[in-house]
């Protein structure tokens, strides 16, 4: 029988199979858009760990992103270094910054917390414009390596599958932890978590920390699927980039950010081959998903797909509960005995048993779930 | 457990606390009585060290540990469990889910929270566990309120009107819980305009006035005082 849970892992297996099967089946040109798809796709999840479960919306995550693509450049190009090593530093150099800006940013929220992570990331953006001895300038870096192992196109592709399914995995067991059960906590009240123990800045803090190290990830695999970084990397519009896919996707789901970054490419790779005016074309998706479905194309689904077919699946659990006997209020829609509605109308006041008969008990419960 | 002294509070220029003190000792319920407007949820804020108000004077104490100047989240560290008025459970979250998020443990003597406790104290709360919070009723919500608050597994239980809004049957079931809750060595505080609730449950009652105590007494004697509670309650007016 197919039940919704395994509905949810056959969706998640089919998906899985074709993208390992999808370098046997497209060319090059469609196996280098989903490379990007899914380190875009990691890119846009990061946001969406601090945006959509911490609910701090940031415009300087591209900046964090990039300072890890810039170390391994140089790293690799100025210092000489082999890969291997070089990834390491640009990952650390990545937590680093991520610590100082967090340290900066989680104390402010709503639109300061956006002001300041612009600011973040027009500094970084800024050095590599500018600080050209180090960083190329306008020109950027060139000359960074991809793995031996993942040379061709189509490794890479694997290659970033695999690193991205790792990290994914590893943010939905942070999602789904009571870690990421107390974002949830801060993005809906940060004052209603202070009373239950919760030190709210320190853990906004940390998961700045771990969304900084998971932008680093999206970063070191864009540097190398490009071989190339420049300060486009960096620039607010790839920040601003990554949350428009967040959004797109739904923000606060997994699948959201992968779902943007898929919508994103292929509009802004394929369909701009066709159709000059693209970004229009991106511009409207945009305005359409927020005027309705604001919590985006995955969001939709659940609201308009998945919820309905739970809470059917919920009836019918609770119809066999009810057959043998368990649970259920008393007297739910029974009609209402004459005699309380006579009090209920200001009459004359009738002796109402205390605690009220199971009626009016009915009645009671009535009215509180209206109010 | 808890002992304020000569606390002030204030909310910009206009102080709303001028100069309570008062008791709570290990084991009891003691309930604040006071009309709209007399500084009750203002006392509970300024013992959870939620701001505003601020604190512009005298000594918050629980357990011997002052908590002056200590943020609200290392007070709920040390035993103070907190259920604000109005409910303000996490609505987007399920019922196990406002209450996972709360669970701490702590060594207190107590009988230690968990979901299975939380379930024998409100079987209703069981029925609707996967339920999203704002999809409950709000009696269902109060219960998930003072829940939560059990789950950080607190020494004291500050409640701020738990009662507001419900309707009567339903106060009779909170009342209930709170009976049980009390039987359990935990500490209580509750800020209540519901008389009768608060002269069944309470081992002491004060009555607030304009941020000042008017009246300190056991539940009977504020019973037989029909002065202080029609001039200071609004009863029998």
């Amino acid at each position: 029988m197919l039940t919704i849970e395994r509905g949810r892992w056959l969706a998640l297996a089919v998906v899985g199979a074709g993208a390992v099967a999808l370098p046997y089946m497209v060319d090059s040109f469609y196996v280098n858009m989903a490379t990007q798809a899914l380190y875009l796709g990691l890119f846009a999840l990061s946001i969406n760990l601090i945006a959509g479960y911490g609910g701090m919306v940031t415009l300087g995550q591209a900046g964090i992103s990039g300072i890890a693509g810039y170390t391994l450049g140089i790293a690799a190009t100025q210092f000489g270094m082999s890969l291997g090593p070089a990834l390491v530093v640009g990952f650390l150099a990545t937590i680093v910054v991520a610590v100082v800006f967090g340290a900066l940013a989680v104390r402010t929220g709503d639109v300061y917390f956006l002001m300041i992570t612009l600011a973040q990331g027009m500094i970084i953006w800024g050095i590599a414009q500018r600080w050209t001895t180090v960083t190329g300038g306008d020109n950027g870096l060139r000359g960074i390596d991809r793995p031996g192992f993942a040379l061709e196109y189509w490794k890479y592709y694997y290659f970033t599958l695999g690193v991205v399914a790792v990290c994914t995995l590893l943010v939905t067991l942070i999602t789904r932890s009571t870690f990421g059960l107390s974002l949830k906590g801060i993005r809906e009240s940060e004052g209603r978590m202070r009373p239950l123990g919760y030190n709210v800045t320190l853990h906004k803090f940390w998961a700045f920390t771990i969304a900084g190290a998971v932008a680093a990830i999206a970063g070191l695999l864009l540097a190398m699927f490009n071989q190339f970084v420049s300060p486009a990397a960096v620039h607010v519009k790839a920040s601003a980039d990554g949350l428009l896919m967040s959004i797109l996707g739904g923000m606060g789901t997994i699948a959201g950010a992968f779902v943007g970054s898929s919508l994103f490419v292929v509009v802004t790779n394929y369909v701009s081959g066709y159709f000059d005016r693209w970004p229009t074309l991106l511009g409207l998706i945009f305005v359409l998903t927020i005027l309705f479905a604001q919590d985006g194309i995955v969001g939709a689904w659940n609201r308009l797909v998945w919820a309905p077919l739970l809470r059917r699946r919920g009836r019918e659990l609770e119809a066999e509960r009810t057959v043998v006997g368990v649970g259920g209020p008393l007297a739910r829609g029974q009609p209402v005995p004459a005699s309380t509605s006579n009090v209920d109308r200001g009459g004359e006041r009738a002796p109402v048993p205390v605690g009220g008969s199971p009626a009016s008990n009915a009645i009671e419960d009535k009215v509180d779930r209206e109010a | 457990m808890l002992r304020i002294h000569d606390l002030h509070s204030s909310y910009g220029l206009a102080e709303v606390l001028s100069g309570i003190s008062m008791e709570v000792p290990d084991g009891t319920l003691v309930a604040v009585m006071g009309r709209n407007g007399m500084g009750k949820t203002t006392l509970c804020r300024s013992i959870m060290g939620l701001a505003p108000p601020v604190v512009s004077g005298g000594e918050i104490e629980c357990n011997g540990t002052a908590l002056g100047g200590l943020p609200a989240y290392r007070r709920a560290q040390l035993g103070i469990g907190y259920v604000p008025q109005g409910r303000h459970v996490f609505t987007s979250l399920n019922v196990v889910e406002n209450l996972t998020v709360a669970a701490r443990s702590e060594e207190n003597g107590n009988e230690p929270w968990d979901l299975d406790r939380v379930w024998e104290l409100f079987p209703r709360l069981a029925e609707r566990k996967t339920h999203r919070a704002g999809q409950l009723s709000g009696g269902e919500q109060q219960m998930l309120a003072i829940a939560r608050a059990l789950m950080t597994n607190p020494g004291l239980l500050v409640m701020d009107e738990p009662s507001e809004g419900l309707a009567p049957v339903l106060v009779e079931t909170l009342a209930e819980r709170l009976h049980d809750l009390k039987s359990s060595a935990l500490s209580i505080l509750l800020v209540e305009q519901n008389l009768s609730l608060a002269l069944r449950l309470a081992d002491v009652v004060y009555v607030v006035e304009n941020g000042g105590i008017v009246f300190h007494g056991t539940p009977a004697e504020l019973d037989g005082s029909e002065e202080i509670k029609r001039r200071h309650l609004g009863v029998g007016v």
